[in-house]
């Protein structure tokens, strides 16, 4: 009888008849786990060389799970993000580095505001004591990459909308990701009313430390798909490429500018309830 | 009467072995008494640049977990060579993360201080001095990024990983020996050190290394410290 409920709607949504409406359940969701995961391989971008090109790579597996703290009247909601278990390995970093990110990591926990629509703001650490130091790492900006922006009102299969991202840190920088999305399929897998979206990501980096500016030569591009559960109003999974060419400024006077440009690629993927 | 000598071991041993809670600031202040010595940091501090910590001589902090101290106020840590300040793990077998010092334009004072067993003790845009430190057994004894000043004086450093790493900025020394760690002196490319290096000896791996000799030895363009800032800030 479940499934005769599902198909008839899903059968409207597949013809083009009937709109699906996407939107985060912001006012009573449970409690969710996600796992999300960050593959980073970076590459001196030197083709004059006939030697293999300096290179780093690393992965980092986090455990997290989200709890929500407060609904708001406006349709928004408050979140808790906290890690549980961390897994990192890195061929940059000592053992010992490698630990110390695992165990700070461990501890992170961050709060933020979400809209129906999936536009997050004020991502900020509790209390600040877990800000990362100068080269640590920040599984905020990973996550707020492949968080999608949801149309603000239903649509039909096939269709497009493009949104703004803003994320702003925590000296009040600002970075703009543009999100390109497509919905390309509805279907029901294991009687959950899934939505397929098809996701393209476009910005500029420049973010600035007190050593360094690291900028990106040009567009930053990102592909992939995200699996939305269209009744629970969550995200059951996520994929993301990422690539860009960065370069980095010494901001040292008198520094000779010999570092050469650096190839990014970063897989993020994103599953709920593991 | 059995009972009450009982209550009153258990009342001597709760004394004996008491410790205060890490306090909070009252009235934008810190203050740690050596009478209400040894201290526990359970969890993590932050204080902010209007925050000052002050800590009398004789004061020991217990440092739980991964406990992180860092400081964006005022700083005056007050030992003398009797009472030393001292800042040790909680439990022998574990480390802590470190103390931090982001102080701005407010020039810290640190005296007569034993920083033991933490991973990272650093010092970031922030000018002041260490006189009379002793880092031990730290995985980095002190990492000094991006500083104006930092002075190190009749300091020691012993049994760290890395005893003394010096990103951009600049450090001076007198009297400070760094002995017995696997690597005694680091620079970062661009890093600027003014002193004598002669009590940087009998350091197992190396007493001075620089990240631009060992770059142009092997070939690399790119520092390790860029790769991990690509990997933060991507």
């Amino acid at each position: 009888m479940k499934c005769l409920v599902l198909l008839f709607p899903l059968l409207l949504i597949a013809c083009g008849q009937q709109e699906v409406n996407l939107a985060f359940d912001t006012q009573n969701t449970a409690d969710q786990v996600f796992s999300l995961e960050a593959k980073l391989r970076v590459l001196v971008d030197d083709d004059t060389s006939t030697e293999s090109p300096e290179s780093m790579n690393s992965h980092l597996q986090v455990r997290i799970h989200s709890k929500l703290l407060t609904a708001y009247d406006d349709g928004t909601g408050r979140f808790m993000m906290k890690v549980d278990s961390v897994s990192y390995t890195s061929d940059n970093r000592s053992v010992e580095e490698t630990r110390h990110i695992e165990r700070y990591l461990g501890m992170e926990s961050f709060q933020f505001k979400m809209a129906g629509d999936g536009q997050m703001s004020a991502v900020n650490m509790d209390d600040f004591v877990a800000l990362p130091d100068l080269g640590d790492l920040d599984i905020r900006k990973t996550f707020l990459k492949i968080q999608p922006v949801l149309p603000s009102s239903p649509v039909k299969m096939g269709a497009t909308w493009e949104r703004q991202h803003l994320i702003n840190d925590e000296e009040g920088k600002q970075l703009f990701v543009y999100k390109w999305f497509k919905l390309e399929d509805v279907f029901v897998r294991n009687g959950v009313l899934l939505a397929k979206l098809q996701m393209n990501i476009k910005y500029k980096q420049r973010t600035d430390d007190s050593l360094h500016t690291m900028e990106s030569e040009d567009f930053v591009l990102g592909s992939g798909s995200i699996l939305f559960d269209v009744n629970a109003g969550k995200i059951v999974e996520g994929t993301l490429e990422v690539e860009g060419k960065m370069r980095m400024i010494e901001k040292q006077e008198g520094a000779a500018d010999t570092i050469p440009s650096l190839r990014v690629h970063q897989t993020i993927l994103l599953k709920s309830g593991v | 009467m059995k009972k009450a000598l009982v209550i009153a071991l258990m009342a001597s041993f709760t004394v004996a072995f008491a410790v205060t809670p890490f306090p909070g600031p009252k009235g934008h202040k810190v203050f740690l008494k050596a009478s209400k010595s040894p201290y526990l940091l359970e969890n993590s501090v932050v204080l902010p640049a209007t925050d000052s910590l002050i800590i009398e001589a004789g004061v020991e902090v217990f440092m739980s977990g991964y406990a992180k101290l860092l400081l964006r106020g005022s700083v005056q840590i007050l030992g003398t060579s009797q009472k030393p300040v001292a800042f040790r793990n909680a439990d022998s077998s574990d480390s802590w993360n470190g103390v931090h010092f982001a102080t701005g334009s407010q020039y810290f004072v640190v005296r007569n201080l034993v920083i033991e067993n933490a991973f990272r003790n650093t010092v970031t845009q922030s000018s002041g001095i260490f006189e009379n430190v002793h880092f031990v057994n730290n995985y980095y004894g002190l990492w000094v990024e991006n500083a104006p000043k930092v002075e190190l004086v009749g300091c020691s450093f012993r049994r760290n990983r890395f005893a003394l790493s010096v990103g951009t900025g600049s450090v001076h020394f007198k009297k400070t020996e760094i002995r017995d760690n696997v690597f005694g002196l680091y620079l970062e490319k661009g890093a600027t050190f003014v002193g004598d290096t002669a009590p940087i000896h009998d350091n197992l791996e190396a007493d001075v290394r620089r990240e631009s000799d060992e770059m142009a030895g092997k070939g690399r363009k790119v520092s390790h410290s860029v790769w991990q800032r690509i990997e933060a800030g991507f």
